[in-house]
């Protein structure tokens, strides 16, 4: 992020990384909004939408009255589309196009994956990152306890 | 409310989250009108089989995208 934005802005790596947290909810969140309009339950759609939109905008408020802080609204954003996608799953169960057990393994099985990922990051950090420019890859290729 | 370097750092974050946010978005617009054929055919085991498909292709894109990221931002 500095080699692209600038040293001023290195602290948008973390907070990049908090927004990405909506990515894992994001596709599939638009897919089921798509399976929705195709079901001809567009006022659906639009109602799961507007919750969403009122629950992020009054997690933002209620966050940022507490903590200054943009991973607030990061977070605030991510609670509100996991909102969406169970609103979404709510109405596709109800409509038989999933099942109960469906959505619990999608929400598991994506906890469980990053959870891992995120401990295991740590461990294997230094096979999966790319090395900084003018940093000698063999610093990254060394072991962590050298 | 936040400062307008904390603007800026978002409107940087969301640059990237945009760049990745497209490829669904085109992709979910694309198999609309299948999806709507199968519907309207009455056919609702095609419909969910089809559903189930591209549901996988875009769980497993949004895990991808998040561990790329979370791997390749410098702390």
């Amino acid at each position: 992020m500095p080699f692209l934005f600038g040293s001023n802005y290195a602290a948008a790596s973390a907070y990049t990384r908090e927004m990405f947290l909506t990515m894992l909810l994001f596709p599939t969140g638009v897919l089921q909004a798509t399976v929705l309009i195709a079901m001809k339950l567009e006022r659906v759609d639009m109602t799961i939408n507007i919750i969403s939109l009122i629950a992020s905008v009054a997690l933002i408020f209620a966050g940022l009255s507490f903590i200054r802080s943009l991973t607030v609204v990061n977070v605030s954003i991510f609670i509100s589309f996991l909102l969406f996608h169970i609103c979404q799953d709510y109405v596709l169960v109800k409509r038989k196009i999933l099942t109960i057990g469906n959505v619990m393994n999608f929400y598991f099985f994506t906890a469980a994956f990053v959870v891992a990922y995120v401990l295991l990051a740590s461990r294997f950090r230094s096979i999966i990152s790319l090395p900084s420019p003018g940093v000698s890859p063999s610093l990254y290729l060394a072991p962590p306890n050298e | 409310m936040l400062s307008l370097v904390d603007v800026a750092v978002y409107e940087i974050s969301f640059r990237v989250f945009s760049v990745f946010q497209i490829l669904p978005v085109i992709v979910s617009a694309s198999v609309f009108p299948q999806l709507v054929a199968l519907y309207n055919s009455g056919d609702m085991i095609q419909f969910k089989a089809a559903y189930k498909r591209y549901s996988y292709s875009f769980w497993f894109y949004g895990l991808f995208v998040y561990t790329f990221m979370y791997s390749f931002q410098e702390r």
